[in-house]
């Protein structure tokens, strides 16, 4: 309840400084504020573009909320995604002229596909297991290592697209496909099996963070470090795993792009849904159904400023950077903002 | 020789925006206040920067506003930081994401431009003399005077105390919240005057994310600098010294006549970022002071 009331309060602000921003340049804030919900949730083929965007958000989203339970700003989901990325696909590549001829289903195929998600988990889990190390041993805070990783990981991919798998029939900076026989169909119009995984991820996390004993050691650590380690609960170790898991849990936005998704990796084929990730896990606060809910909204966010671009003269999709910064600005403020609403409220009733 | 020489210009020109930065987290973090929003700061003090010497043709206005652009962040986070008691990382990355955030939306609305300022002329770009900016040469008249304030003056007592023991302070009946904003308004302007460098000096125009990391990079410096001005703007030194190694390595042909990707020359400051720290900051690389940040850092003040 507390959760729903915090988000609900932090997008009613965030919209309403958006609003004013938008009409300070000069176009109408209620038009646009039809134009992200209808595109975002008008119609069943919006809908499941929205899940689609929703799908990376949610896996970011747990990655990053299960290094907060330990206390640790991953803000580094962005690189561990892009490592992710170029390890499935860099599995891909290697494996794309076995089974020539299978085109449905087969249990090769399957393993294949499931390699490509344990070769993206462990790409990303590496990313967030240097980040855990510097921090446990060496005393580096997480901020600054992840978003130096970020910058080696976009490098990464960028050479990966331009030399070792560049697919060379094509322009576009992207990597070579995979065989057919490992392309994973989409589930549902734009929606892939992505969702579903993410899902099942999202509840297992936070589940497990709640009601297991490794959990309570995550927590632990994330509340009281000095009180954890007086415990006997391994501090360091316990923070350096959940790095790692949070890194592989990002990582595998990579795998859903590259076998569930477009079946290659396309430069820049992250809209900064790590970094969206972070605003997501802050505002859910640990809740399983307030992750789910806040990535629906981000993702339809998400796609409703990718129609501004089309739809409006002056706003574009950049808008929604701005709307996730002063939602940020608004989960930051929230303490204040409860009590003054609080003040008001007992003013009202003190008056009457 | 001139190589040579060429080389210490291009390094002293890269760390200019990293020690203001650095200069500029220095004031913020040792009177207490987290700051992972300098790398916001600066963004923003570049956008404003390029966009008023665009529309005035005036390299002082431009870098005057640029000033103004920081400050109106610092004033943001410090609002969330020192007034709302909020969470300073969360506070820091609000304000990057919106310095990321804005300047499209605003450069869209003034130039129909996506995330970009228009090339700025050379008369309205800060003008040098054998290679050396006023802006250049600033960044030591600001170390030296935050030297002399760190040692010598009350305000620097002040700031440390701020950031070490915010009760003894209070108790002296000096106010911990006026000190952390002097410190928090201090670092917007450094950050200002890195960013103006950065889009109306050292480049000729606002480009999209142009600040590439420079201020966590800053914040790396400070670190390793152990929260000194000195010890911050050395630190600094040596990260524009790496990042003009870059130029150096490009074309390099290394065994069998390859040359190294421009991809890994690339990210070789932040690798030198994340190596340096792990030494730095565990004193294991042989290093005589080992990095203690401020002791109330981080810890909102209520009074």
């Amino acid at each position: 309840m507390k959760t729903a009331k915090s988000m609900a309060v932090s997008w009613a602000l965030a919209l309403l400084l958006t609003s004013i921003a938008v009409w300070a340049v000069g176009e109408s804030p209620l038009n646009v504020l039809k134009i992200l919900g209808v595109s975002a949730f008008g119609s069943i083929d919006n809908i499941t573009y929205t899940l689609y965007f929703a799908t990376p958000m949610l896996l970011t989203g747990a990655a990053v909320a299960l290094a907060l339970e330990a206390g640790l700003f991953n803000i580094g989901a962005e690189g561990q995604l892009y490592v992710g990325a170029v390890c499935a696909a860099s599995w891909g590549a290697f494996s794309r002229h076995w089974l020539p001829g299978v085109t449905g289903f087969s249990f090769g195929g399957a393993a294949v596909v499931l390699v490509g998600a344990l070769v993206a988990f462990g790409g990303g889990a590496l990313w967030g297991a240097i980040a855990g190390y510097l921090r446990t041993k060496r005393n580096v805070h997480e901020v600054i290592s992840t978003i130096m990783l970020n910058f080696i990981g976009m490098a990464l991919v960028n050479w990966a697209v331009l030399n070792p798998l560049k697919n060379q029939d094509t322009q576009i900076l992207e990597t070579v496909s995979i065989g057919n026989a490992f392309r994973v169909p989409h589930l549902w119009h734009q929606t892939t099996y992505g969702l579903p995984l993410a899902l099942v991820i999202v509840v297992a996390v936070l589940w497990s963070v709640k009601k297991t004993w490794w959990g309570f050691r995550v927590r632990a650590t994330g509340q009281n470090e000095n009180a954890a380690r007086t415990a006997g609960i391994p501090v360091g170790r316990t923070a350096f795993v959940t790095m790692a898991l949070s890194g592989g849990i990002a990582g595998l936005v990579g795998f859903h792009t590259v076998f569930l998704d477009s079946y290659r990796m396309v430069d820049g084929f992250s809209a900064g849904f790590g970094f969206t990730g972070l605003a997501v896990a802050l505002l859910a606060r640990g809740s399983i159904p307030g992750l789910i809910f806040s990535a629906i909204l981000f993702g339809g966010l998400h796609k409703g400023t990718l129609d501004l671009d089309l739809e409006t003269e002056k706003v574009t999709r950049d808008l929604s950077a701005v709307i996730q910064a002063l939602i940020l600005v608004a989960l930051a403020a929230q303490p204040k903002i409860a009590q003054v609403i609080e003040k008001l409220a007992f003013k009202r009733k003190g008056a009457a | 020789m001139t190589a040579f020489i060429s080389f210490l210009m291009a390094a002293l020109r890269l760390s200019t925006p990293l020690s203001y930065a650095a200069l500029g987290g220095y004031c913020s973090e040792r009177s207490g206040t987290v700051n992972i929003a300098l790398e916001g700061m600066m963004l923003m003090g570049a956008f404003t920067a390029a966009v008023a010497a665009h529309h005035t043709h005036s390299a002082a206005l431009g870098v005057l506003a640029g000033v103004g652009g920081g400050l109106t962040l610092a004033a943001l986070h410090g609002l969330l930081c020192i007034q709302m008691r909020a969470d300073q990382i969360i506070s820091g990355m609000a304000v990057n994401f919106l310095a990321i955030g804005l300047p499209p939306v605003i450069s869209k609305t003034l130039y129909d431009m996506s995330g970009g300022t228009p090339m700025l002329l050379a008369h309205e770009r800060v003008p040098t003399w054998f290679g050396i900016s006023p802006l250049m040469a600033g960044a030591f008249v600001a170390l030296a005077l935050l030297i002399t304030v760190h040692r010598r003056s009350r305000l620097g007592q002040y700031l440390r105390f701020a950031g070490e023991h915010p009760e003894a302070l209070q108790s002296q009946g000096v106010s911990v919240l006026r000190i952390r904003w002097t410190g928090v308004l201090l670092s917007g302007v450094l950050c200002g005057l890195a960013g103006a460098y950065l889009s109306i000096d050292h480049g000729g125009g606002f480009s999209r994310n142009m600040t590439a990391g420079r201020g966590y990079m800053a914040l790396a410096a400070l670190i390793i600098g152990c929260w000194t001005p000195l010890g911050a703007m050395l630190a600094a030194l040596t990260f524009g010294a790496i990042e003009a190694s870059q130029i150096l390595l490009q074309g390099v042909t290394v065994a069998g006549g390859h040359t190294i990707p421009v991809q890994w020359i690339q990210v070789l400051p932040y690798i030198a970022t994340l190596v340096i720290l792990a030494g730095a900051s565990s004193g294991k690389l042989g290093l005589l002071i080992r990095a203690r940040p401020p002791k109330a850092l981080g810890i909102p003040f209520a009074n």
